[in-house]
């Protein structure tokens, strides 16, 4: 278990992470979401031990890692932001190099790189040159060198940075195949849609501070127990409104020019009903879009801001 | 430690062009502007085949410095009337005649060789002739012991003099000067590992800090040193260079130099943010020691003594000036420890200021999003 109790850190006189609380249970996917800037490097490196913490301490199975960075550092993969690889060597000497430091050799060695290699995709790239990869594939071999040694915990820092749409879905899926299989995942990112489909618990960030966290659902809460349904349909009546607020005496129910905006709490499934109420009335409905809140809405409503400010 | 060595060695197979163009911009620089030959001076020999003046030139072809062509008298004067910069000696019995255009120093320099061992051998004669054989031997050894003496008394008087050897400057000048870039670039392997997050990977796979720069460097330093050995070799053994008997003392320089060079390149990139501003400031900082530091051209000319001053801020100097010292100079190690320990606490000095900057500024990269 990892758990980050009051860390701070100041460079200078700059407090760039402060009051930074975390716990990260065995088998758990924990999301840090933030903008650029937000101080989510500088609370990963602090995790993972790279720097040490102005104040505060981290914890490793109840080890402080500030005393003890080994405790950590021996189960911990750490995919960085950047293509920490060679990019003169191929695909399978960067991570029979990697493997080599983590004290994997021989038969062992071979038989790991084969299998990382296997697991990221780039079996039939092995004997190719890391910098005539592209970008996505680098990504892919980052993470493939963090998994060499078997970590208990991995921390990824935007591991899905500019690259294309279809390396990036390999990624996600390879990074969800790895929770199922009881990794320990700290994530960080600032595209929420990422941190929504791999992570249980999100910590969301700015400005060095946590300013949120919880489940999905438990931050969505945050915004709105309310779903809104808009609907656009022909020859919409005045009749039509009052039918669904007769229905719905807990909605509001607003025209906005020719689509009608239906807010009501999310535990209702009010689509049959409307639909419904609508051919009573000889409304004929040609969309509707159920609208719930996302982490994107929930940064919002905390900072005033949109996430990708 | 090993590893990071496995990893370089494979990067240097990828990419050797930085070692390759290095010694061989050194090797042709220097050759080239050495005037295609090595140090020692041609000389053009005739004799009149009497004893005496055989032993003359047995004794000058014992000397390193000359490379002696031998031919007839006839030969001889041909030679010298269409090549006039060459130096002919005529040999007889008892009298000798140097054939040059001009009156040198390397003129007056073999004439008085010359003078002196037909001046030894006269006096030999005259011994045995007087006393017999047996008698020229205690001569002889205590000649010996007078002139051993001598000879250390010179090389302090010498030391004075100006020298100039012109192959020896561009040899020495060029290999300082090129292996400054082949250090610096293998030093910037630092930078690149931290700015990559490399760096960050091997720390977090338990490999200590000395473990990581003592890997780095001393890949750079031994890449450095074994440019330098190979073109002093090949100048030495290839084109025949004359180095006065110095080449073990011209490496165990070099070595020195190797570390001052690679500390100082550590202490440019802990200045710095990226590899290319790195090799901005390396380039122009090569040039410019190269320049105060009497790599193109003799120190000996340069009368500004502001230039002069500033001679004590470039490592290329401590090279250079141990180098001249220990070869043209005929000066011992023992003489050059002035420069030898500069190079070592230099050295120590940048190591330790390069690698707390490093580590200062890796604690920023962590933290840059």
């Amino acid at each position: 278990m990892l758990q980050a109790i009051n860390l701070q850190k100041k460079f200078k006189t700059k407090e760039v992470v402060c009051n930074i609380n975390m716990q990260l249970e065995k088998g758990e996917s924990v999301g840090l979401l933030g903008p650029n800037g937000a101080g989510k490097s500088t609370t990963i490196s602090m995790l993972s031990s790279l720097v040490m913490p102005t104040s505060g301490e981290v914890f490793w199975n109840k080890v402080s890692i500030n005393k003890n960075p080994e405790a950590l550092r021996k189960t911990l993969g750490i995919v960085p932001q950047e293509i920490a690889l060679y990019p003169e060597l191929t695909a399978k000497e960067n991570l029979a190099f990697f493997g080599r430091i983590y004290g994997l050799k021989g038969r062992l060695l071979i038989e790991r790189t084969e299998e990382i290699l296997l697991k990221i995709g780039l079996s039939d790239r092995k004997n190719d040159i890391v910098k005539t990869f592209s970008g996505g594939m680098k990504r892919r071999l980052n993470i493939g060198a963090a998994l060499l040694h078997k970590p208990s915990i991995l921390i990824m820092d935007e591991p899905t940075v500019g690259i294309d749409p279809q390396s990036r879905a390999y990624i996600l899926d390879t990074v969800k195949q790895l929770v199922e299989e009881g990794m320990t995942l700290l994530y960080t990112s600032h595209y929420m849609e990422e941190v929504e489909l791999l992570c249980d618990k999100i910590y969301i960030m700015d400005q060095g501070e946590i300013i949120a966290y919880g489940t999905k659902e438990e931050l969505k809460l945050l915004v709105s127990d309310n779903q809104t349904i808009e609907l656009k349909a022909h020859l919409l009546s005045s009749a039509f409104e009052e039918a669904l607020q007769k229905q719905f005496p807990m909605a509001s129910v607003r025209k906005e020019e020719d689509i009608l905006l239906i807010s009501m709490p999310k535990k209702e499934e009010p689509l049959a009903t409307i639909f419904a109420i609508a051919a009573d009335n000889a409304v004929t409905i040609t969309s509707a879009i159920v609208k719930i809140p996302s982490l994107e809405d929930v940064f919002l409503h905390l900072t005033g801001r949109a996430l990708r400010d | 430690m090993k590893g990071i060595w496995l990893a370089r060695l494979q990067n240097l197979k990828r990419k050797p062009l930085v070692l390759i163009s290095m010694t061989v911009m050194t090797v042709i620089f220097a050759f080239v502007l050495s005037g295609g030959v090595g140090s020692s001076i041609p000389l053009l020999v005739a004799t009149d085949h009497t004893s005496i003046s055989q032993e003359v030139l047995e004794s000058l072809q014992r000397k390193e410095d000359y490379t002696i062509t031998v031919m007839t008298e006839e030969e001889l004067q041909e030679v010298i009337k269409e090549k006039r910069d060459s130096i002919g000696i005529l040999l007889n019995e008892k009298t000798y005649s140097v054939l040059a255009d001009i009156d040198s120093d390397i003129v007056r320099k073999l004439s008085l060789e010359i003078e002196s061992t037909y001046n030894e051998l006269a006096f030999r004669g005259q011994v045995i002739a007087e006393a017999g054989a047996s008698k020229w031997e205690q001569v002889e050894k205590g000649m010996n012991e007078e002139k051993a003496f001598l000879l250390k008394e010179s090389s302090m008087d010498e030391s004075q003099v100006f020298r100039y050897d012109g192959a020896l400057q561009s040899l020495f000048g060029f290999m300082l000067y090129f292996v400054f870039y082949t250090i610096s670039i293998n030093v910037q392997f630092i930078l690149e590992d931290k700015r990559t997050g490399v760096w960050n990977r091997l720390k977090l796979a338990s490999i200590s800090r000395f473990q990581l720069y003592f890997g780095h460097l001393s890949f750079s330093y031994i890449i450095g040193l074994f440019q330098m050995l190979l073109v002093i070799l090949v100048f030495r053994f290839i084109i025949g260079t004359n180095m006065y008997g110095g080449l073990w003392k011209v490496v165990v320089i070099s070595s020195f130099y190797v570390l001052l060079v690679m500390a100082f390149s550590l202490f440019i990139i802990s200045l710095v943010k990226t590899v290319s501003q790195s090799s901005v400031i390396i380039s122009l900082l090569a040039v410019a020691f190269a320049m105060i530091g009497g790599a193109y051209w003799p120190l000996e000319i340069v009368q500004s003594e502001g230039l002069l001053a500033m001679k004590w801020l470039s490592p290329i100097y401590y090279g250079m000036e141990s180098f001249k010292r220990v070869t043209i100079y005929g000066e011992t190690l023992t003489g050059v420890i002035t420069y030898l320990s500069m190079m070592f606490f230099l050295a120590v000095l940048l190591l330790a200021v390069g690698i707390t900057l490093l580590e200062k500024r890796t604690e920023r990269y962590h933290s840059s999003e």
